[in-house]
């Protein structure tokens, strides 16, 4: 084809794309432009918002150590939760990426199923679970008499988290998993690499961008939890999005419940890129 | 909880449009829609109100159903428009005495509201049209509690140390009896002894429960002893087995209320009005009663019965007090941050 | 340097015969190629010897000991594999230095090894590049070094020429056979490509579904091969199968002169190699000889090719060096196919081949007929 008919081509293409573009960009920025605009709004208790521009809210924010104290429980608690995440998931996608018998669909299936029932559901579950005279308490009770309180812990929390994000996890690292060659893994083992070396030094390097894929997604799932710390950590634990939905809906201060979200955004962002530039150049995807 | 009340509501939206569509309701109906609590609540309405008294007068009532945060920041976001979604919307007394300063909410004709006669003098006010009512009492479990508690600060004994529980959706009714014990006067929540005397009920290990029906849960699961809550929610547990009484405070019970308001851009309002009647009617008012254990707010639904003995006050009769709505009802949203910031700490 | 023997090796899954029973014995320094069609086991096998498939039954041993009870990463073994199996995210000197890494071998004596591996597979100036951006040849020179780098006990060479150009394949091969002679290792090497495995072996061991169809050197399998299968697949043959009776093969209503003799009678199989067959105008049926027909006549530079109908439906192939006497015919012409002895193979209805039973005398030098053989004895 000659460079003119490229160009043609490329424009028509253009022309073709650019409502389905524009429609993507007006939804996308949509939402964040009118956040960002209501969150240098001033909050009145009978006007509710009142239109100016101030960074009072923003101000508020960072003045106050308990909301910077929430925003470090949230980054905790999800920077917890990608790591158990990751612990828990490698080893599980490597042994479903390399299985290779009749039971490979019966375990994926294991793990894609929990995603076909609601997060809230689940986390009834765990309610059960954890609750006082639940499964771990009368266990507990039975060893040391005593009991364990688990509702409304940290723990809970995490463990809920941990629940609703491993399959996610799992799926991303095991599809990148598939993609290395097995050969890799009898070449390193022939050349004495025993199985945990052989892991360390060739599957864990190659499996980095899917890993590192799998460990942003967990991350951003854990940034923006509201459900599982709600109904798991209880009034007692804060973590950002429960706060935020709490300024916005009991207290209806908009502006500030904007600025929280527009702040739990830019974290979640900033975070997620210095994952990436940590990673080794050569093992970006 | 937003997730699962969002698509529940969203469900209930399709579910209440699908008869719109269907053609089942007769031609001639007029349609107006009440914004409440789901569960219990919504289902006494329109086993008692909707279907018996209101679908009569040719008109259907569809429900819009969720927690009442969402509910009152949807009625804020719409304020503007010329027409609402909602004509009734349920809300706690404090709430509709904020809604009232934000100059949200239709003044009521009492001549459209016959009933409205009947209300308790003390109860009544010309914005809002209270539904329900219950003293706020303390609650203990019969079976660990020998010697119940008589008032609020009884509640810092080292002995209930971890075995009292509250609803933290409450917060601002725990504030009004603190205010209470503390000051004698249920308006006096922003007080530094009101808020010292919930600090100490918080360090001596305070179980702060996300919803009013975990509490009951809290009680009967034995992992508290002692709690703050409606007497109505005592003989509703007591009716579902759960091992509980109630004590009145010596300082005086605050009365917890709910009722019902019609915005001022509700787009029918004569149906609107229509209900508020029937909700009044005595017929309703005892069925709350029997059902819920609230106190009718009607003086004409005299209770009887097995309710009358689970309701009837002790004597000598506690002291009961009305709030005034219109001073609290400015210090919600402070008080909501001070509780956030400082009981709600681990 | 070390002696490998494989004792009634054999791989099943379920009722399926993946290897059957393999015996082998490998002598210090020798390189044996395991060659058969794909599915004939021959991988299995190598990879039973690896260390990354079980046995079901049988023995592998290394100078005498049992390894089948060692891991992969102790068996001491250097492996080159059809893909490479170059590690993507390290440079070469990185794959080369890889098994002595984990043997701990201490840094300098790990650099100056990996230093003389890159020398000796003349990879100097690609050391620090990363595997895709070498070429095939460059990429099979790294993972022979790998495998070298660690002086394993035994070389494993699983297809190493398959995924280069034809034209590189001659040179690599010869590349591999020298370093494998100068190294003095013990090597297996598996193929499914016989001008390879006749290149470079030093025995071979033709293979098919599972069962060693014969073991032995090039010139064993070539010139008494066990098998028609043998026959048929290490070099070229014209296989026809017929019926044999007294000097006579009869296939349908062609009849074929043996220029053996043979005692059985019966259903039979005839291997007749091309290149050892020649053309000559039609004549008399003396032993050694058919009638027939050229239908393609093809000159191929160092050799001419002939097509040559024998029957209604049958046809043999003639091959003779361009460089002897003999022209190319042409189409249409009739002719007479003559052979020697040494031309032809018989296997009865069981496979197993027929003996000539003339007495030694009579075989003559490859490359001459019989009836030169008679000719000239007149």
């Amino acid at each position: 084809m000659d460079a003119a008919g490229e160009r043609r081509q490329g424009a028509a293409a253009a022309t073709f794309l650019a409502p389905a573009t524009l429609v993507v960009m007006v939804m996308l920025m949509a939402p964040l432009l009118l956040l960002l605009r209501f969150s240098l709004n001033r909050y009145d208790r009978t006007e509710l918002m009142i239109e100016t521009v101030t960074g009072a809210n923003y101000l508020r924010f960072f003045s106050d150590p308990f909301y910077i104290g929430v925003m470090r429980t949230t980054l905790a608690v999800a920077a917890l939760s990608t790591l158990l995440c990751l612990l828990l998931g490698l080893p599980l996608a490597y042994r479903l990426a390399r299985m290779q018998s009749r039971w490979k669909t019966a375990c994926m299936l294991g793990i894609v199923l929990p995603l076909f029932i609601g997060s809230t559901v689940r986390m009834v579950g765990w309610m059960i679970l954890f609750a006082h005279g639940g499964v771990i308490d009368a266990v507990a009770r039975w060893f040391n008499g005593r009991g364990m309180e688990v509702m409304y812990t940290s723990f809970a929390v995490i463990a809920g988290i941990v629940s609703i994000n491993l399959p996610f996890v799992v799926l991303t690292i095991q599809s990148t998993i598939e993609t290395i060659d097995t050969r890799l893994e009898e070449a390193a083992g022939s050349l004495g690499a025993p199985p945990a070396r052989m892991f360390w030094r060739i599957v864990w390097p190659l499996a980095l961008p899917g890993t590192a894929t799998a460990g942003i997604l967990c991350f951003i799932l854990a940034m923006n939890a509201y459900a599982t710390p709600y109904l798991l950590g209880g009034p007692r634990f804060q973590m950002m999005a429960p706060l935020l939905y709490w300024e916005f809906s009991t207290n209806n201060n908009w502006p500030f419940a904007s600025a929280l979200a527009l702040l739990l955004m830019t974290t979640t962002l900033l975070m997620t890129a210095c994952a990436n530039w940590i990673i080794p150049a050569r093992y970006r995807a | 909880m937003s997730e699962c009340s969002l698509s529940r509501r969203a469900l209930l939206a399709g579910a209440a449009a699908t008869p719109l569509l269907g053609g089942t309701a007769r031609a001639e109906d007029e349609q107006m829609v009440i914004a409440t609590w789901g569960g219990d609540y919504a289902n006494l309405l329109r086993a008692n109100v909707d279907e018996p008294l209101v679908a009569p007068l040719h008109i259907k009532v569809v429900q819009d159903l969720g927690d009442e945060d969402p509910r009152v920041a949807k009625m804020y976001a719409q304020r503007r428009l010329p027409r609402g979604a909602d004509d009734v919307v349920c809300v706690q007394a404090v709430r509709a005495y904020e809604l009232e300063a934000s100059g949200l909410l239709e003044k009521l004709d009492a001549t459209k509201v016959p009933n409205m006669a009947h209300v308790v003098p003390n109860l009544r006010t010309d914005f809002y049209a209270p539904h329900i009512y219950s003293p706020q009492v303390i609650i203990y479990n019969p079976d660990k509690i020998k010697e119940p508690p008589k008032t609020f600060s009884d509640l810092l004994d080292p002995k209930y140390k971890g075995r009292v529980g509250v609803g933290d959706v409450n917060y601002f009714y725990i504030m009004m009896a603190a205010a209470l014990a503390t000051s004698g006067d249920v308006t006096k929540v922003d007080t530094a002894d009101a808020k010292a005397l919930a600090m100490k009920l918080n360090a001596n290990g305070l179980r702060l429960y996300p919803s009013t029906d975990s509490i009951g849960a809290g009680i009967k699961s034995g992992e508290i002893d002692v709690g703050i809550m409606w007497m109505a929610r005592v003989v509703m547990w007591q009716n579902a087995g759960i091992p509980v009484k109630a004590a009145f405070q010596t300082e005086g019970s605050v009365l917890y209320m709910s009722g019902m308001v019609v915005p001022k851009n509700a787009p029918n309002k004569p149906a609107a009005y229509k209900y508020l009647n029937a909700m009044l009617e005595a017929p309703a008012q005892r069925a709350f009663a029997e059902k819920m254990g609230y106190l009718p707010t009607v003086d004409n639904s005299p209770l009887s019965g097995k309710i009358s003995d689970q309701l009837a006050m002790p004597q000598p009769a506690p002291k009961l007090f009305m709030p005034d709505y219109s001073i609290v009802g400015k210090l919600q949203t402070d008080t909501s941050e001070w509780w956030k910031k400082n009981m709600q700490r681990s | 340097m070390s002696r490998l023997s494989l004792d009634r090796l054999e791989k099943r899954y379920g009722d399926t015969v993946a290897v059957g029973s393999v015996s082998l014995d490998i002598a210090e320094g020798e390189l044996v190629v395991l060659l058969g069609p794909s599915g004939c086991g021959k991988t299995t096998t190598l990879r039973m010897v690896a260390g990354f498939i079980d046995a079901t039954a049988g023995d592998v041993r290394l100078d005498g000991a049992s390894i089948l009870a060692l891991p992969p990463h102790r068996r001491e073994m250097g492996l080159v594999f059809q893909s490479y199996a170059l590690f993507p995210h390290l440079t070469v000197a990185r794959n080369i230095a890889f098994g002595l890494e984990m043997r701990g071998t201490p840094r300098p004596a790990r650099d100056a090894r990996v230093a003389e591996m890159l020398r000796l597979t003349r990879l100097e100036s690609l050391a620090d590049r990363l595997p895709r951006n070498l070429s095939g040849g460059q990429q099979q020179r790294v993972a022979l070094a790998r495998a070298l780098a660690i002086n394993p006990r035994v070389l494993l060479l699983d297809e190493p020429l398959s995924n280069l150009d034809a034209a590189l394949r001659a040179d690599v091969g010869r590349d591999i056979r020298l370093l494998q002679r100068a190294s003095g290792l013990t090597t297996i090497m598996v193929t499914h490509d016989q001008d390879e495995a006749m290149a470079m072996a030093d025995r071979l061991v033709v293979m098919k579904d599972g069962f060693v169809q014969q073991t032995g050197t090039q010139e064993e399998v070539y010139e008494r091969p066990a098998t028609p299968f043998v026959a048929g697949f290490i070099g070229r043959a014209n296989m026809l199968g017929g019926a044999l009776s007294d000097g006579i093969f009869a296939v349908e209503d062609t009849t074929l002169h043996l220029a053996g003799r043979y005692a059985a009678t019966g259903p039979a199989t005839l291997a007749l190699r091309p290149e050892r067959l020649s053309l000559g105008p039609p004549g008399p049926a003396v032993p050694g000889s058919v009638a027939g027909t050229v239908e393609l006549a093809s000159y191929l530079g160092a050799i001419r090719e002939h097509l040559v109908r024998i029957g209604p439906d049958r046809r043999i192939v003639v091959r003779d060096a361009t460089a002897g006497p003999a022209r190319l015919h042409h189409a249409g012409e009739s002719v007479a196919v003559r052979w020697g002895v040494d031309a032809e193979r018989l296997f009865d209805a069981a496979e197993m081949p027929l003996m000539d039973l003339n007495p030694p005398g009579w075989s003559v030098k490859p490359g001459h007929s019989r009836l030169d053989a008679i000719q000239q004895q007149q």
